[in-house]
Order: C-alpha cells, then structure tokens, then sequence
C-alpha cells in the first residue's frame, strides 16, 4: 500500500522545491514526494501519460499545488482536477506565496481542499510543510480512488 | 395679437332705442298738430258760420221790425213815405229766410223753426200788404185798426219768439264750438309741450350714452394701441434671436427681435412679404416644411445654420383672433453650441485621462502587486537556506560567520516585513468600501487590546472619551486606529509613564474629528507632510523600527473616505494626529 502515501508537488521554482523537500524529509515523508515542475507535467502525472505513461496506477494522497507556473497554472490544474470524476476526490492544496484574495476566493470556488500560505520565515515554512505533509499523508483517511486495485 | 381682449362694445342698443324713441315722439307730435290744425280750422269755420247765421237772423229781425213798423206807420198816418220803406223792408224777408235754411241745413231745429218762421213772416207780410194796399176805410175804421193792429202785434211777437229761440239755438252752438276749439288747442298744447319734453330727454339721454360709448371706445382703442406698442418693444427687445408670426400664405405678419439685424434681416424686409419674397430660396425650401406643419397644428423644433451663425427655431402653431396662424422663435445659439462643443471637448479629454490614470493606476496597482509577490520568494529562499546553513554547519563556523548569518537572517526578515506592509498598503487602495455604521469606541477599544503584547513591562495611561460614531468601511477603519495607537505606544517608549488620549476635535462643517494624542518624542513640525508618505521616516530605524507604511496608509484609507489628515507635534513635545472624516454618512468613494 505504498501508493497510499504517494505525495505529488507541483513548484516551478527550484529553491521552493529544495526547501520543501528539506521539510518534509525531516518528518520522513520526502520519499514519497513526486516533484512535477509545472502544472502541464502535474497533469500528465495524475493521468498518467507522456512519460508518466509508465508510472504505477493510483493517485497521490495530496497534490501540493503552487499558483504560479509556467504552461498551466496551479488554479487551472485545480479545476481540471476537480472537474473529472476520476480525480476530483484527491486532495488539493494550494502551497502560495499569494495572499491574494482573488486568488483565495477563485481556489475555494474550484473546491479546493486547504490553502496556505508559504510563511516567509523559515521555522515556521518547514513547521507548516511538515504539519500539511503529516496530515494528508499519515493522519487523513485517503479516498477510496487512492487505491485503485481492489484490497 | 393679445390685445385683442380688450372689450371693444358695440354701439350700444339703448342708444338706437333711445333716439328712435325720441324720433317717434317727434313724427306723433307733428302728427298730431296736423290734425289738431285741421281740427281748429274746421271749428273757426263753424263758428264764423254761427256768426253768419246770427248776423242774418238779426238782420231778418231788423228787416220784419222795420216792416212791421212801417206798415203800422203807414196804417196811422197813410204817409205813402212810410209804405214804400214797409215794402222795402219786406221785400228781402224770403230771401233771407231761403239763405237761413240754407245756412242752418245741418240743423232739423232750426229747419223747423225756419218753417214755423217763414209761415209767421208769410202771415205777418200779408198783412202789412193788405194794410196797405186793401180798401181803406174812409174815415179809418177805428174798431178794424185796433183790431188789426192786435193781431199784428201778436204775429210780430211770435216772429220775435221764434226768432229768440233760434239765436239762443245758434250762441249755445257758438259757446259750445268755442269750447271745443279751446279744448282740443288745450289738448294740443299738452301734447306738444309733453311730447318735446320726453323727446329732449331721451335725446339727452342717448346722447349722453352715445358720449359714454365713444369715450369707452376711445379709451378702449388707446388701451389696444399702448398694448401693442408694449408688445411690440418687448418683441422688439427679444434678445439673441427673432419673433415671427406667419399667416396661411406663408406671409410675414411681425417680425421683432433684436436678432434680426445680426443676420442681415429687418422688420420692413419681413411684414407683409412672403417667404419667398423675403428670404433666399434655399432657405425657404428648408423651412417651407416645417411652417406647413405648424399650420396643420405640428409644433417643429431644429437648429439650422444662417448666415454664419447657429440658430435654435420653434415653430408652433398659433391662433389668434379666431385666424390659424404660425409663430416662429429663434434663438441664436452660436456662443451655446461653441460652449457645448468645448465642454464636450473637455469631457472627452477627461474621459481620456481618466481612463488613462485608471490604466495607469491598475498598471500600478498590478506591478505593485507583482513586486511584493515576486519578492517574497527569494526573502524566503534567503531565510530558508540560512537557517539550513545555521542548522547544519553552524558548529563548522567561528563566532563572526555566525554573527553574519544572524544579521542576514534579520536584514531578510525585515524585507519581508517591508513587502508585507507594502501588500497591504497596496490593497488598501483597491476594492469597494464597505460602508457600515461604524464605532470608533469598539474599534479603539479592540486595538488597544491587540496592543497588549507590546506593552509588556511598560506603564501606559490610556484616555479614552466621548468617540463619536462614523459612517465607512469597519476593517480600514480598524487599520486606521490600529496604525495611530501603534505609533503613540512605540514613540512613548522612552517616556516612564506614557499617556495616549484619543477623542474628538472640533472641525469643519459637516466633517467628525478624532484626535490621538501621545506624549512621546514627537517630531519636527517641518516634517509633520513628510510623515504621511510611503516609507517615510523621521527617526533612525535603530532607534524606532518601522517600515514608514503605517501613517501613509491610515492617509489612503482617511482619504478615499473623503477626508483628510494632518499632525501637530513638536520635539520632546509630544505628537497628536487629526483624522477628519465627513459625518452624516455623506463620504465621497
């Protein structure tokens, strides 16, 4: 059942990635991360094509999406998400810099599951990665969609 | 024209009635002494045939008298003298007799006692012939004459009888015709004098209501003409343009204005003449419509270029005195138009600029945002790898490396600092406000809680009194308060005992004023302006931290609720800020 704690995480900017990855590695879930670097290849992951053709079924138990990415962006993977029966009941959330309202109006609207905000500082950046991380992958009960083969 | 109200009477009918009256009177009058002349004529003609009749009565009497007389005369003395004047005298008798039933044949009486007359005059005649020319007795028979003289004496008495009766018959006749006559001159008189009396005063009368009426008619007609002459100088004065009445020929009846002139038109070139007649026919061609129409009872309203100047025109239908007539007004609108197509101009140019400071604004607003957003990342990157740095080689590293890492973490947190405040000035200017009722007591009172923190181990005095309720947006209102108390609490620091008072001020009309008072450090007047300015400061950030957003932005938030700000302080002296709003719920957006 190793699928069951796949994370994916969509973020263009090699530093964020590097920095989350930091911080999720200290509660021992970067394993489980697959890094997509913008929102194109986000979806070629969770529909599995392209070069994910190969990739095992089974979706991620949370998608950790970024807004602002080259190709798609992260409020269009949201809603290509949401709207396919297939996908809509994984988990979303939206990991920003943005504290727009818009941005947060327009994300809870395509039914996003949690919004954060990257903290500007540090301890509190890696203290929210890893709470968001624990939650979702170890605390949160998946969807059933999670584990495509039957038990 | 409006004049014609006024009352004009007609010959008044009395006046007719009155001198026909009086006409009538007259023509009885003359009627009447016509008649009345005939009727007098008539009875002086009567009277002088009495007169007849009585004259030949007396001179039958005069004449049977004188026989009678005579022949007795004669009887005595046999004088033959005395025969021939008794033959004499008795000779006419029968005349006269037939000339008195001639003149008394109106009158069976008379004819009667003309009868009985003529046979007493006939006996008495005979006997005086007799007496004469019978045998006489020689010597006179003394007995025979007495006798006959008895019986002559008794024929002449009845002859003087009927004789009596009849001149009493003929002056009864006379009193009585004389009577009449007096009666009927009387009657006349009466009349006459009656008649000319009702007749001069109904002449006076109606003279006096024909005076009366032409004396109103006068007035009347002078009213009329004054009238018209007003008319005319207020038409005359018409300013900017013209008055024109039209009739159904399309001929000018007036023409007034003081806008005639300008055009190259006059009065004397207009009444009387057609359009055609007066105007150029390109002209007519253009109006002719619009007049037809306004005869039909279709008011039109355009505006046309004459004459090198722009012209507003009414043309409405119009009837007056009981004739369908049309009635132009024009107004020359030049100068008007020239003003509408300059603030029409103006419009556009401030439409233009108004789009283009909108554009400008959301450029800036979008940059704005785009910097602040953009710029965190790298500041969090900065933090990020320092703290891993920190982290992980912070044993590797000697005290002054460490010392550095600390001062780049701080320099990064406090540029992360700047981009929040700068996010939030940022959107303070945009969206809507979101105006409520709103307490500036509560607010006051709630950001002095949220201060709490900071005022750990310091001794403050808060006054808080009589804060009014305004109209606004609550949360940047909140900001507002949140900004000034913050401020007062940082820049009393210095201060043993702090004291911050909040209340209100006088202001202007119609606008609410709260103060905030501190005793801190205060500042230099000369740079109360620069305080309200992004990233202004007065003071050394060693000293006071800050970013220099918080008094710029509570100016953005007082402002787009259309009020305004300012300060009074002095060094050592202490600070107090103004926010003035409008009150009454009356902010502009």
């Amino acid at each position: 059942m190793t699928d069951l704690r796949r994370i994916l995480l969509a973020e263009d900017n090699e530093h964020d990635v590097e920095l989350t990855l930091s911080a999720l590695s200290e509660s021992r879930l970067a394993n489980e991360v697959v890094v997509v670097r913008d929102g194109a290849e986000a979806l070629d992951y969770l529909y599995r094509r392209g070069q994910y053709q190969q990739r095992e079924e089974g979706n991620p138990v949370v998608v950790l999406l970024d807004l602002k990415m080259p190709k798609v962006d992260g409020l269009e993977v949201l809603r290509r998400v949401k709207q396919d029966d297939a996908l809509r009941q994984i988990p979303v959330v939206m990991l920003t810099s943005s504290r727009e309202e818009n941005d947060l109006v327009e994300s809870y609207r395509l039914g996003v599951n949690a919004y954060v905000v990257k903290p500007v500082e540090f301890n509190r950046f890696v203290q929210a990665v890893r709470e968001l991380g624990v939650f979702w992958a170890v605390i949160n009960e998946a969807p059933p969609g999670s584990v495509r083969k039957g038990p | 024209m409006p004049g014609a109200d006024v009352p004009l009477r007609p010959l008044s009918a009395r006046i007719v009635i009155g001198f026909a009256s009086a006409l009538a009177i007259l023509v009885a009058i003359g009627i009447d002494s016509y008649r009345s002349a005939l009727g007098l004529t008539e009875d002086s003609r009567r009277v002088a045939h009495t007169h007849e009749v009585l004259s030949a009565l007396s001179a039958l009497y005069a004449d049977v008298v004188d026989a009678t007389s005579n022949g007795r005369g004669y009887g005595l003395t046999r004088d033959e003298v005395q025969a021939d004047r008794a033959r004499r005298a008795a000779q006419p008798l029968r005349g006269r007799i037939a000339e008195l039933r001639q003149l008394t044949a109106d009158n069976p009486r008379q004819q009667q006692r003309l009868d009985q007359l003529e046979s007493l005059v006939n006996q008495r005649l005979l006997q005086i012939e007799e007496s004469i020319d019978g045998p006489r007795p020689q010597p006179p028979d003394r007995e025979r004459q007495a006798a006959a003289t008895l019986v002559g004496t008794r024929a002449t008495d009845e002859i003087r009888g009927v004789l009596g009766a009849m001149f009493d018959e003929e002056r009864a006749l006379l009193g009585q015709r004389n009577a009449e006559a007096e009666a009927s001159l009387r009657r006349t008189r009466w009349i006459t004098s009656l008649g000319c009396v009702s007749a001069a005063l109904l002449v006076g009368v109606a003279s006096f209501l024909f005076y009366r009426e032409s004396h109103h008619r006068e007035h009347a007609e002078a009213e009329l003409r004054r009238r018209e002459a007003l008319y005319r100088a207020v038409l005359s004065q018409f300013p900017n343009g013209a008055v024109l009445l039209f009739d159904t020929d399309l001929r000018y009846r007036l023409a007034e204005g003081q806008g005639l002139a300008e055009v190259g038109l006059s009065k004397a070139g207009l009444e009387g003449r057609t359009i055609w007649e007066a105007l150029p026919p390109e002209t007519c061609a253009a109006i002719e419509p619009a007049y037809r129409d306004a005869l039909a009872g279709q008011p039109t309203t355009f505006e046309v270029p004459f004459a090198g100047r722009d012209f507003s025109v009414h043309i409405s239908p119009l009837v007056a005195g009981g004739e369908r007539l049309g009635m132009v007004v024009t107004q020359d609108i030049t100068e008007r138009k020239r003003a509408e197509d300059e603030v029409r101009r103006l419009n556009t140019e401030l439409h233009q600029k108004i789009v283009e400071a909108t554009s400008a604004n959301q450029e800036l607003e979008a940059f704005s945002y785009s910097v602040s957003h953009d710029l965190r990342a790298p500041i969090r990157h900065i933090n990020g790898f320092v703290d891993m740095l920190q982290r992980r080689s912070a044993a590797a590293l000697d005290e002054t490396a460490r010392r550095h890492l600390q001062t780049i973490a701080r320099a990064s947190r406090h540029m992360g600092q700047l981009i929040d405040d700068l996010l939030a000035f940022s959107r303070m200017g945009r969206g809507e406000l979101m105006r409520s009722r709103v307490s500036l007591s509560s607010l006051t009172r709630e950001a002095i809680e949220a201060l709490r923190p900071e005022l750990d181990g310091r001794s403050v005095e808060w006054k808080v009194d009589g804060l009014p309720d305004v109209t606004g947006d609550a949360a940047l209102l909140r900001v507002v308060i949140s900004n000034l108390l913050s401020n007062a609490v940082k820049y009393t620091r210095p201060r043993a005992q702090a004291v911050i008072e909040i209340g209100p001020a006088a202001g202007a009309e119609g606008e609410v004023v709260v103060f905030v008072k501190d005793n801190g450090v205060g500042f230099e007047m000369q740079y109360a302006d620069k305080l309200f300015g992004v990233f202004q400061r007065l003071h050394r950030s060693d000293e006071f931290e800050g970013t220099g957003i918080g008094l710029a932005t509570v100016r953005r938030i007082v402002h787009r609720h259309g009020g305004r700000t300012w300060a009074d302080a002095s060094v050592d002296g202490g600070a107090t800020f103004y926010v003035a709003l409008p009150g009454g719920g009356a902010e502009s957006t």
